[in-house]
């Protein structure tokens, strides 16, 4: 099953196009990092995956064929909004006691016991807590629901690094505890290495990679080597970025083998952060597997 | 000490207790609705201490057993009574008539407009709970407790005036109208959607709480003024001067009289003064003695009229001008529900 389908789906603002054909297959059961520059259309995706807005064209389902918006989506997906907004004048008490009546799966329990371990007095108004505890407060309320999809938009984003460390951990117990899907976008790609299976980057409105963490790294690698040789390199394989320093160039390169370079040259694996970036430098590369499977063909192969 | 537990246990059990989008309803607008029980309470009472004295005296002075309120036999006990009672009488309706705008103004436009204006809408419609059952929720329960407690205060109010209902009645534009009946529950409901559907729509509160307020009075105003005369024609009661009969002798006593005047024989409107004027050139310039004077108005057919509306048409009016109002703030409210359904937020 995948969490989140899309298929050319746009979003226009006027005459900007936040989001345009974007097709995408985001795998259920994957703690999943989007990850892009400011503007790339991140926080669209996420607010259409939840309903908060609805695309210009193309189409969107979450959960395994549902609408967006729709009660079996809304139900079955939290969100923590960029800024996790609170109503500031209720209490943490109220505010668990304001969300449980929205819901239809609530763990007060959990979720008090949550808060509790972080320190957080239940009797304090929310706009009286510091800006980690608010987003803690927003995860607490999101986990207690017991979502099947978890979506984040930029939790971190504001937060100083201890608060940012605990917010990751508090969501990566979660995730342990409950194998809750989890869609977390950001731009601070450090957290996210630690934390992330799957990796989707957005860029200028569309999709540039969408692959597993494991196999963006198994089938990357960075090459380094003097500068007069490198057509000789290149010509046999797909670059996706080429940087230059003095007399050695390095590239990434997309590839699965080993090839035969000449002397000189190093072979070495890359990591997400210049995967990434590298990508980011060279808007016209991409890295997506084939046709996103249909809902049908996965569930045959889980089934299998 | 058990049959106290039971009681306990019992009373629990039929206490309501307030769940889900309601309890959300409560929890969130419950300083609002405090507030609207409050101003409304403070010139309740200011109502009910004044009332008491008013509707004291009235009986003191025996109003309520001389007779013909209009007659001889009140005369002089109504002049007192009114001269101590009617300016706060004619006075208090000119500012309890603001109030439905208020209400629409500080509980309407910030109902939506607050959760666009701090973001908290993300958090709010991204819960089991759709937005479309959010926001028709909060507006029909929010609307049901704005109608019981404006009801209450327009009964209050009614009570309050009933001595000048007899005197001046409540057609008479001195603002009773507007309070008294249902028209005054209606704005409120019209002045909430109004103020709802602005929220959406300008999304940041103070303006749409400055929007609501002009857009309530360009509607209060104008349909008051212009459409609130088209209901029903007023009754017109013709006197003839040269017979000594005035027209006024056939209106109630507490009717809003609109207009009186004078006219000639092909029905055109004279002012009383041309009349004189006519009548001492007739009589090369004295002026004649008064038969004579009456004389020369009966063989020239002058006619003396009033228009006026009697006070058992309140209900009429009431009833036509608060279904406008009740009609104008489902389709608003109607209309907020669609366009938040339907808006890319």
């Amino acid at each position: 099953m995948n969490a989140i389908e899309t298929h050319c789906l746009s979003k226009r603002y006027g005459r900007t196009w936040a989001l345009r054909d974007c097709t995408l297959a985001i795998p259920a059961g994957r703690v999943v990092a989007l990850v892009g520059p400011n503007r790339a259309g991140k926080t669209t995706l996420l607010q259409l995956a939840v309903g908060l807005i609805g695309q210009s064209a193309g189409e969107i389902t979450v959960l395994g064929g549902a609408a967006p918006g729709s009660p079996d989506a809304l139900d079955g997906i939290a969100f923590v909004a960029q800024d996790t907004p609170l109503y500031q004048y209720l209490s943490v008490a109220d505010t668990l006691r304001l969300v449980r009546s929205l819901t239809n799966s609530w763990d007060e329990a959990g979720a008090r016991a949550r808060l509790d371990a972080l320190g957080i007095p239940i009797k304090r108004k929310v706009g009286e807590l510091s800006g980690g505890q608010q987003a803690q407060v927003a995860l607490a309320v999101a986990l207690a629901r017991h979502p099947r999809l978890l979506v984040l938009d930029e939790p971190v984003a504001e937060l100083d690094p201890l608060a940012r460390h605990d917010f990751m951990s508090t969501l990566m117990e979660a995730v342990a505890e409950d194998g809750v899907s989890v869609l977390l976008s950001s731009h601070v790609l450090s957290e996210l290495e630690r934390v992330c299976d799957y990796l989707v980057l957005l860029s200028r409105g569309s999709v540039q990679i969408a692959d597993g963490t494991d196999e963006l790294l198994a089938t990357h690698r960075v090459l380094t080597g003097p500068v007069e040789q490198v057509n000789a390199v290149t010509a046999a394989l797909p670059v996706v970025h080429e940087r230059r320093a003095g007399r050695q160039t390095r590239l990434l390169v997309r590839t699965t083998n080993r090839h035969m370079l000449p002397a000189g040259w190093l072979d070495e694996p890359s990591n997400l952060e210049e995967i990434v970036l590298s990508y980011l430098r060279s808007p016209d590369a991409s890295a997506l597997p084939g046709p996103a499977p249909s809902d049908r063909d996965t569930s045959k192969v889980m089934t299998a | 000490m058990t049959a106290t537990t039971i009681s306990t246990g019992q009373l629990r059990r039929h206490v309501p207790v307030v769940r889900g989008l309601s309890w959300v309803t409560w929890r969130q607008h419950r300083l609002a609705i405090a507030s609207v029980c409050a101003v409304l309470a403070a010139a309740g009472l200011l109502m009910v201490v004044e009332g008491l004295a008013m509707h004291h005296a009235f009986t003191r002075l025996g109003l309520n057993t001389c007779g013909r309120l209009g007659g001889p036999s009140c005369q002089s006990q109504l002049s007192v009574f009114q001269q101590r009672y009617q300016p706060f009488a004619d006075q208090l309706p000119h500012y309890l008539m603001l109030l439905p705008g208020l209400i629409g103004v500080f509980v309407g436009a910030p109902l939506v407009a607050r959760e666009l204006e701090s973001g908290t809408f993300r958090f709010a419609w991204t819960q089991a709970r759709s937005r479309v059952q959010w926001i028709i929720t909060k507006l029909v329960l929010l609307a049901a407790v704005l109608t019981a407690l404006t009801l209450a205060f327009s009964a209050l109010f009614t009570w309050w005036y009933g001595p000048f209902d007899a005197i001046t009645g409540r057609m008479t534009p001195n603002g009773a109208y507007e309070i008294s009946g249902i028209v005054f529950a209606a704005r409120t409901l019209f002045g909430f959607a109004l103020g709802a559907l602005l929220g959406l729509l300008i999304r940041r509160t103070v303006p749409a709480m400055a929007a609501t307020a002009a857009a309530w009075v360009a509607v209060v105003v104008p349909s008051s003024t212009w459409l609130r005369p088209l209901i029903r024609q007023p009754i017109t009661a013709m006197g003839h001067p040269g017979k000594g009969v005035i027209a006024a002798s056939h209106v109630p006593f507490n009717a809003n009289v609109i207009h009186n005047w004078v006219q000639n024989a092909a029905g055109h409107h004279v002012s009383f003064e041309l009349i004189e004027q006519q009548v001492i050139a007739a009589n090369r310039g004295t002026p004649p003695p008064l038969d004579q004077f009456n004389a020369w108005m009966t063989q020239h057919h002058i006619s003396q009229w009033v228009s006026y509306q009697p006070n058992n048409w309140f209900w009429h009016y009431q009833t036509i001008e608060a279904t406008g109002y009740a009609a104008l703030a489902v389709l608003l409210a109607v209309a907020t529900v669609v366009i938040l359904r339907r808006r890319a937020i």
